[in-house]
């Protein structure tokens, strides 16, 4: 006689398939057992899937919507950092040209004859008639004459006090 | 037949008919998808372009044009920003806004109203411009201020800061922007930079819309050329060759000065010259002045090429500074008589002296040592008879003619070693001169130091040609060269604490049916300090028609009073002092 424990190894391969078509009465016992166990529980689990299904698709929906408009974002913030771009370009367009006028002023204010007519009319200053060169033959000191605070001499070295026996030693007749 | 036969009549299946409509019209979509296909994904960058055109205009903005600077880094050309001011005439057929416009447009630029009415409503169509170059400040305000068919393109000014300085060297730019002779014409492809592009919405009419697209390409400046001139070296050798010219009545003239070790050119002076700061474009003669004399102009250098002889025949061992001849006043060479400059006889003298005396029958005497090949291959050596390729255009090479020449005599060997039958530009002397202060070297000259651009700086090193003779050769001549100048009284090309190493040179102009007997060039070349040549110049005054002729009198001061200068500015140190502490 088989018991109902036996029926799933029987199924599983060991003996002849145990089929509602071959074995009734196995099918109403299976059903009267599922029957007969609770059910709420499955039920709970079912309507939590149901909410997460619903996030993830609320997710998916959401996320689809931010990558498109993503491109739109990117798309403003470029056109944004191009005009600024460009209006940095043109100030520094119009700074290189001040810069030029600025550079072509000085040269101008410059030039020798300018130079020259505010040496001879505002300065006063004449063209040297004479002009004597003087060589002065004598020979460069030894020491540089520079005052004692900017001349930097050599650290000076102690001298090691001698060890307390020398003094015993040297008193030693004959030793010195 | 009744309507119930007929549809009865018909068949309950699909017929050829059908199917060659249904296939048809399969072939239209398909033809229609294909033709289609070919557009956007063949031809898609064409109608892209051909979209874009339609309705977009490019303006060219023009580059700012590089500066051309001076040794110590001043800007002896360079260029500033400025508008162009043209009026819309087709804006302008609004007669009302039109008015208001030039009523503003005329106090802007200091204009009549009514002229300005006029021009802008001369014509229905197209811009006409009414200022040019007007400064840019100016031109920034009028632009803010939008007046009505007033529309406002940059330009640029050249600005020649030092005016009438080195007109021919650096040359000049033409109204649409090249260079036309000088560093500005050899150089105008660094200078001129890359324009830039403006990208704008245009009207049918292609007249551009205010809202102006991004610029598609900014302009590119130019790049700087530096040269070798230094401005106040410049500076002292036009003033005094002005005064040479003046004082000894002659036509023109020419100085160079150069940097001994390096060849760099400090200064490069002629006359006569083009004035750019009063030039007039449509000058005549303007050709003439332009003309970057001390490259192009030939001349017969005369007595300063017995230097180059005397060089040859002690390079050779043929002689020494010591050696002698008799100088008789007169020598007959091939059937041309050679005489002395001043017809008198020395007798027996030494190399030194006919040196001092600048003898031509010194010159013809070493010159038959010599003989015809070393002679004409030292010349070449010394580089004469070919351009120095100092990097400017126009540089002529020299006449030399050779013995292979048809006409070629055997007293011109004897001619050409003293300078005469044969042709050099004052370039081609001072390089052959400064040999003698290189130790025998051939130095390069340069005038241009650096070429910078965006991409890179390109900075000119020296350049040592060839050795031309050997260092005791060159010292040697070195020091008679010194001996010329130093060891002969009252010589006008001494300088006041330098000891200077030189030679005179007169030579007869010469002309188209031969010498003129009257005329000279009088020239004088030399190096100081002798001990440590710093600079060697040349002084060239041409047809000096007031008290002499000679070069030791026209040109020699002239050389003295240029070095005496020079020295001063470099800050050289004196080799003679005058006062002597014990």
């Amino acid at each position: 006689m088989m018991t109902a424990l036996d029926a799933p190894r029987l199924a599983g391969g060991y003996g002849p398939r145990a089929t509602s078509s071959t074995n009734p009465t196995y099918t109403a016992r299976i059903r009267q057992k599922a029957a007969s166990l609770p059910r709420p529980r499955s039920s709970v689990a079912g309507r939590l899937l149901r909410g997460v299904s619903l996030l993830l698709a609320l997710a998916a929906i959401v996320s689809i919507a931010a990558i498109g408009s993503l491109q739109v974002v990117q798309s403003s913030r470029m056109t944004a950092s191009g005009y600024e771009l460009r209006q940095l370009q043109q100030q520094r367009a119009e700074l290189a040209v001040e810069v030029r006028l600025l550079e072509a002023e000085i040269a101008q204010m410059s030039n020798l004859e300018t130079v020259h007519a505010a040496a001879t009319g505002r300065l006063g200053m004449v063209r040297p008639e004479d002009t004597v060169r003087i060589s002065v033959g004598v020979p460069a000191p030894d020491v540089a004459p520079m005052p004692e605070r900017y001349v930097r001499r050599a650290p000076e070295t102690p001298v090691p006090p001698e060890p307390w026996w020398s003094g015993m030693l040297w008193s030693v007749p004959g030793l010195e | 037949m009744p309507a119930e036969q007929r549809e009865a009549a018909r068949p309950n299946h699909l017929t050829w008919r059908h199917w060659l409509l249904a296939t048809m019209v399969v072939a239209g979509f398909a033809a229609l998808l294909a033709r289609l296909a070919v557009i956007q994904i063949g031809g898609h960058e064409q109608y892209i372009e051909e979209a874009v055109a339609s309705r977009i205009g490019a303006a060219e903005v023009p580059a700012s044009r590089g500066a051309i600077l001076d040794a110590t880094g001043y800007p002896l050309a360079t260029s500033i920003d400025t508008w162009d001011v043209y009026i819309d005439t087709f804006l302008w057929r609004d007669r009302q806004r039109a008015s208001v416009a030039a009523v503003e447009l005329g106090a802007a630029i200091g204009r009549d109203p009514g002229e300005l009415l006029a021009i802008g409503t001369s014509q229905d169509i197209g811009d006409i411009r009414v200022v040019r170059l007007m400064e840019y400040e100016r031109g920034r305000e009028l632009r803010e201020a939008g007046l009505w068919g007033v529309r406002l393109l940059p330009s640029s000014r050249r600005i020649y800061a030092e005016q009438e300085l080195a007109g021919p060297l650096i040359g000049y730019v033409g109204l649409d922007g090249s260079g036309l002779w000088g560093i500005e014409a050899d150089f105008d492809h660094v200078l001129r930079g890359q324009p830039g592009r403006v990208v704008g919405e245009e009207d049918p009419l292609g007249r551009p819309i205010s809202f102006v697209l991004p610029t598609t390409r900014l302009p590119q400046a130019g790049g700087d050329v530096q040269l070798t001139i230094d401005r106040f070296i410049q500076a002292i050798a036009e003033r005094e060759l002005a005064r040479a010219v003046e004082e000894n009545a002659a036509s023109g003239g020419t100085v160079i000065i150069m940097e001994s070790r390096t060849g760099a050119i400090l200064a490069m002076a002629a006359l006569p010259t083009v004035r750019l700061a009063t030039l007039d474009l449509q000058e005549e003669g303007l050709s003439d002045l332009v003309r970057n004399r001390p490259i192009t102009d030939l001349y017969e250098p005369g007595s300063v090429f017995k230097t180059l002889t005397t060089a040859m025949a002690i390079d050779l061992g043929l002689v020494t500074p010591d050696s002698t001849y008799v100088d008789e006043g007169v020598m007959h060479v091939s059937g041309g008589t050679i005489r002395n400059w001043n017809f008198v006889a020395y007798g027996e003298v030494t190399m030194t002296e006919y040196l001092q005396h600048s003898l031509n029958t010194g010159s013809a005497w070493l010159s038959e040592q010599i003989g015809a090949h070393h002679f004409y291959d030292y010349l070449a050596r010394f580089g004469i008879g070919q351009p120095t390729h100092i990097g400017l255009s126009g540089e002529a090479p020299g006449l030399v003619r050779h013995p292979s020449d048809d006409d070629w005599y055997p007293v011109d060997l004897a001619t050409n070693s003293y300078g005469q039958g044969l042709a050099v530009t004052p370039l081609q002397t001072i390089t052959a001169v400064n040999v003698f202060a290189n130790d025998g070297a051939l130095i390069q000259p340069q005038i241009v130091a650096q070429v910078a651009t965006r991409e890179d700086v390109r900075r000119r090193e020296p350049v040592a040609v060839r050795q031309v003779v050997s260092p005791q050769t060159s010292q040697t001549l070195a020091q008679m060269m010194h001996d010329v100048v130093e060891n002969v009284p009252f010589h006008y090309a001494r300088v006041q604490g330098y000891r200077v190493a030189g030679k005179t040179g007169t030579t007869l102009l010469s002309t188209a049916v031969g010498y003129d007997f009257d005329t000279t060039i009088a020239s004088f070349a030399g190096f100081l300090p002798y001990e440590d040549p710093r600079v060697t110049i040349l002084v060239k005054i041409d047809r000096p028609s007031a008290d002499s002729h000679l070069g030791g009198i026209v040109a020699a001061p002239v050389f003295s009073r240029i070095a005496a200068d020079v020295m001063d500015y470099l800050n050289v140190p004196i080799t003679q002092p005058q006062v002597a502490a014990p």
